[in-house]
């Protein structure tokens, strides 16, 4: 009778993401924002739970409870009204993004609130978790069935709250029509706070009950807000009934399966992804969303904000004359710091892969750690087990990144922007769930070791191989936004059409722009790999790797190669000279998390952007980006028409 | 009579049941300007973009210089020589303007993406030619003190000149404008006229507007449409008093006035 187990556990958790789902669902509708913070939401509210548990012996289980929940509700409530109302009119893609600088920050600030209170027990849950019932021969926790009641009930109250109430019919004459809705009478305001409150209490509820069955950290839900993504995804991130039903179905198949016996299981973990990439590229929200509705809230389709002054990029020997100043430098300092210096241009190079992906291509991808652990896994291969020498490796595992990751870009070419930057996590998921784990291609997941050629054992003469490496690779970059490449793939991110109309193929760019992208990606990855000498494909984990470089390069500025350079200065470097107090990794979350809000909601181009207005400002008489140019009579241009025939040009 | 620049043939286009072309036929010659008029939902863009290739004809063909193009993509079309513009004048928005006129070369050169990140000589060679192709373009249309503006930066009318020059850069067989008129101050529109006929340099030319009068002006005939179908075509004073285009604009259709069509 131990499927009987299996199917209450499954279908337990299946309501658990439903319950989440349905908190995305809810403010996607109302704001038009893919909420990435909100399993950190739950996660906060479930630390003040079990604190407020551990204090006050007293205090009964649901006193706790309304006390999570009133937590989930105003930090919600406190991020839609001080970051995502003042971002109304931004792209998807854009608060998409944002929302991952929110659940950095609020990671960040937990770890420092209970690095110093210590992590409280989870003793006192809900409901008991020893002691269980018996069902047909199995037992099962009181908790577990307490998961399907609550997780359905709630869900099924929020469909009754969207379909059939006032409230709701408001919600939803928001999201398709702000305007009109506004004009109408509609108290924009008070209904996004609201839904933004709902949402974050069911995150909470969700937190409270589920994360007794695991473990208490910032990144609890994290995995399970992924499925719940994928969840959200089946009625396209609109529709509640498709999230009950895919909840309910994702999370009865993943446990039936992981019962599965010996060869099968292993695949549980990596259903909900492969079902993301399925679902995506079926379009299956389209059962349960009318076209109208989805485009409605879909909104923009503008992936990036472009920033307001002209980027700088530097020229090739710009870039050969300032790395061979930090050449200079790594051999004057210790051996720590070459080591160190060395970490920062990895994540600067990883950096790059964005420029040349979103800065310049205008795709969001964010997967560029899972490209790395490619490069690293593969330098693993070639060396450790076909023998090949370090002068090989480097080259060929970077190169070879390049067709694996190229599935990517075929599934890019075909999406939407929002849906890519969930189909780049998802895929992100399903290479760390199958590839990662594979015996051949990355030692199962067990460390993997790798040895630096003779000439290269000291971290010295390591870390100035690596600023060559990465040298080249940045001058390469800067001279490409100089040629016709560069031009073109701007041409192709600006405007797909007018591109075509100027005789640019807009596929051909988009998927270099990924090739190229996932060769820096992969040879950061080789770096990285000869660098640590030891390492586990853990180590390029989507929350752990991608967001980080995605972070740093944002801060510093997309668009321009200093960018990822400033970002990872900022981030990996800084970060080691700081380090003597003990919660670095947590200030670094926050400042991380408080800069992409901060550089999204205000000038898309970071650190860069500003050096260059100021840069621009010091220049007397250069073109400054602040300067609005005036409008321009045409009589006073055809006067400069000479009489020539363009014939001549 | 030489063998038309372009050949429009029998060509059908709907939306959804809604006949947006209904079996049309053009020809242009070389070096002529033929306009089309006709009110909102004549299919004056819809044919712009069976010609371009951003729509694709349900049945029917279409020849550039006698060769089929049915079915290319636009960037295929483009590098045939058909170059159009758009209704927006959009462009590209974060680019400079010298960037755009440098990517109008794009087609030109044949510098790939290795040789232009290692610096060799070829891609140098050819950037070279380019910057001096637009030094070139500029002593045709002064946009000197923008170079280094974003395109997003200017004016609509300096965005509408950018992107004739962008176009004139080419040097196209066949030039397609999609309303170069609409949007520009009155004042404006005589210039822009004059700034056609400098810069297309001899190419064969369709231009679609709802300005009846500049398009009249500028073409050496016109072909009125209405409904999917042309209903007129030949010198300009013969269309305008045609009782067929008379009745499309004043008769049971929906009124029509100057501005845009969507």
């Amino acid at each position: 009778m131990i499927w009987i187990q299996y199917l209450v556990f499954g279908v337990g958790i299946g309501a658990m993401f439903s319950l989440l789902a349905a908190g995305i669902v809810l403010v996607y509708r109302a704001s038009g924002v893919l909420n990435f913070a909100h399993a950190s939401t739950g996660v906060l509210a479930t630390y003040v739970n079990f604190e407020l548990l551990e204090r006050y012996e007293w205090m009964p289980v649901w006193v706790a409870l309304l006390g999570a929940l009133a937590t989930g509700a105003l930090t919600a409530v406190v991020v839609q009204r001080l970051v995502f109302a003042p971002l109304r009119e931004a792209s998807q893609v854009t608060k998409l993004l944002v929302s991952f600088g929110v659940a950095g920050a609020i990671q960040g600030v937990i770890g420092l609130v209970w690095s110093r209170l210590g992590t409280p027990a989870l003793e006192k849950s809900l409901f008991p978790i020893q002691r269980s019932v018996n069902i047909a021969g199995a037992r099962v926790p009181y908790q577990r069935i307490a998961l399907i009641v609550f997780g359905i009930a709630v869900t099924v109250a929020l469909t009754w709250l969207m379909q059939r109430t006032s409230f709701g019919i408001q919600v939803r004459a928001l999201a398709q029509n702000r305007l009109a809705a506004r004009l109408a009478g509609i108290n924009e305001a008070r209904i996004e706070a609201s839904t933004w409150a709902l949402a974050g209490a069911t995150a909470a509820l969700a937190g409270v009950m589920l994360i007794p069955f695991g473990v208490l950290n910032p990144l609890s839900l994290m995995g399970v807000q992924l499925k719940a993504l994928a969840v959200a995804l089946v009625g396209g991130f609109v529709s509640l009934p498709a999230a009950l039903v895919g909840g309910l179905g994702l999370g009865t198949a993943q446990e039936l399966i992981a019962g599965a016996p010996a060869p099968f299981n292993g695949l549980s973990g990596a259903l909900a992804t492969a079902l993301v990439v399925v679902l995506l590229l079926t379009k299956v929200e389209r059962f349960f969303v009318s076209e109208q509705e989805a485009r409605a809230i879909q909104g923009e389709a503008r992936s990036f904000g472009a920033g307001r002054g002209s980027v700088m990029v530097g020229t090739g020997r710009g870039w050969l004359a300032g790395f061979a100043v930090v050449a200079l430098a790594v051999s004057l300092v210790s051996g720590f710091w070459a080591f160190v210096t060395a970490r920062t241009l990895v994540y600067a190079l990883l950096g790059l892969s964005l420029v040349v992906l979103t800065g310049w291509s205008g795709q969001v991808s964010l997967m560029p750690g899972t490209f790395a652990g490619v490069g690293a896994c593969l330098s693993w291969v070639l060396s450790e087990r076909l023998g090949y020498p370090f002068g090989l490796v480097l080259p060929l595992a970077a190169l070879a990144t390049v067709p694996l990751c190229a599935l990517a870009g075929f599934v890019a070419l075909r999406l939407r922007p929002l849906y890519l930057a969930v189909a780049t996590i998802a895929l992100a998921g399903l290479f760390e769930e199958t590839l990662f784990r594979q015996d051949w291609f990355a030692n199962g997941g067990r460390p993997m070791t790798v040895a630096r050629p003779g000439f290269l054992e000291g971290d010295h003469a390591f870390a100035l191989a690596t600023v060559a490496v990465v040298a080249l690779l940045f001058a390469f970059t800067a001279l490409l936004a100089r040629s016709r490449t560069g031009r073109a793939l701007w041409m192709v991110r600006d405007n797909p059409q007018a591109a075509a109309a100027a005789g640019v193929n807009p596929l051909k760019y988009r998927l270099a722009a990924f090739g190229l992208s996932a060769f820096y990606a992969g040879m950061a990855g080789v770096l990285f790999a000869y660098l640590l000498e030891t390492f586990s494909s853990a180590a390029f984990g989507f929350l752990i790797l991608s967001l980080a470089a995605f972070g740093l390069a944002v801060v510093g500025g997309i668009r321009s190669p200093l960018g990822p350079a400033i970002g990872a200065f900022g981030f990996v470097f800084l970060t080691e000279v700081f380090r003597s107090s003990g919660t670095v990794s947590d200030w670094s979350a926050v400042g991380l998390g408080v800069g992409l809000v901060v550089v999204l909601a205000r000038d898309p181009d970071g650190v860069t952007g500003l050096l260059s207005r100021l840069a621009g400002r010091w220049r007397v008489g250069g073109p400054a980006g602040d300067e609005e140019v005036g409008v321009v009579d045409l009589d006073e241009l055809a006067s400069a028409v000479r009489t020539q025939e363009a014939a001549h040009v | 009579m030489s063998r038309p620049v372009l050949s429009v043939r029998n060509v059908r286009v709907s939306f959804g049941g809604l006949a947006a072309l209904d079996d049309v036929s053009i020809d242009v010659v070389p070096g002529e300007v033929v306009g089309i008029i006709g009110p909102n939902g004549a299919g004056k863009s819809t044919l712009l973009n069976v010609v371009s290739g951003f729509v694709e004809p349900q049945s029917g063909e279409v020849r550039l210089e006698g060769r089929e193009i049915t079915g290319l993509l636009p960037y295929r079309r483009a590098r045939l020589g058909i170059a159009r513009s758009f209704q927006d004048a959009r462009l590209f928005p974060a680019m400079t303007v010298r960037e755009t006129l440098l990517g109008a070369f794009h087609e030109r050169f044949t510098s790939g993406m290795f040789s232009e990140g290692l610096g060799a000589p070829l891609a140098r060679e050819q950037e070279d030619a380019a910057q001096g192709a637009i030094d070139a373009l500029l002593h045709l249309v002064d946009l000197h003190p923008y170079l280094d503006h974003r395109v997003s930066d200017l004016s609509f009318g300096t965005t509408r000149a950018l992107e004739m020059a962008a176009l004139a850069a080419r040097r196209p067989r066949l030039l397609l404008l999609d309303e170069p008129a609409s949007g520009l101050q009155q004042s404006e529109v005589a210039v822009m006229g004059d700034l056609i006929h400098r810069l297309r340099g001899g190419a064969a030319t369709v231009v679609i507007d709802h300005d009846v009068p500049f398009v009249a002006a500028l073409s050496d005939r016109l072909v009125a449409m209405d409904l999917g179908r042309v209903v007129a075509v030949g010198r300009p004073d013969e269309v305008l008093a045609a009782p067929a285009v008379i009745d499309s604009y004043l008769g049971g259709a929906a009124p029509v006035a100057a501005g845009g069509e969507r």
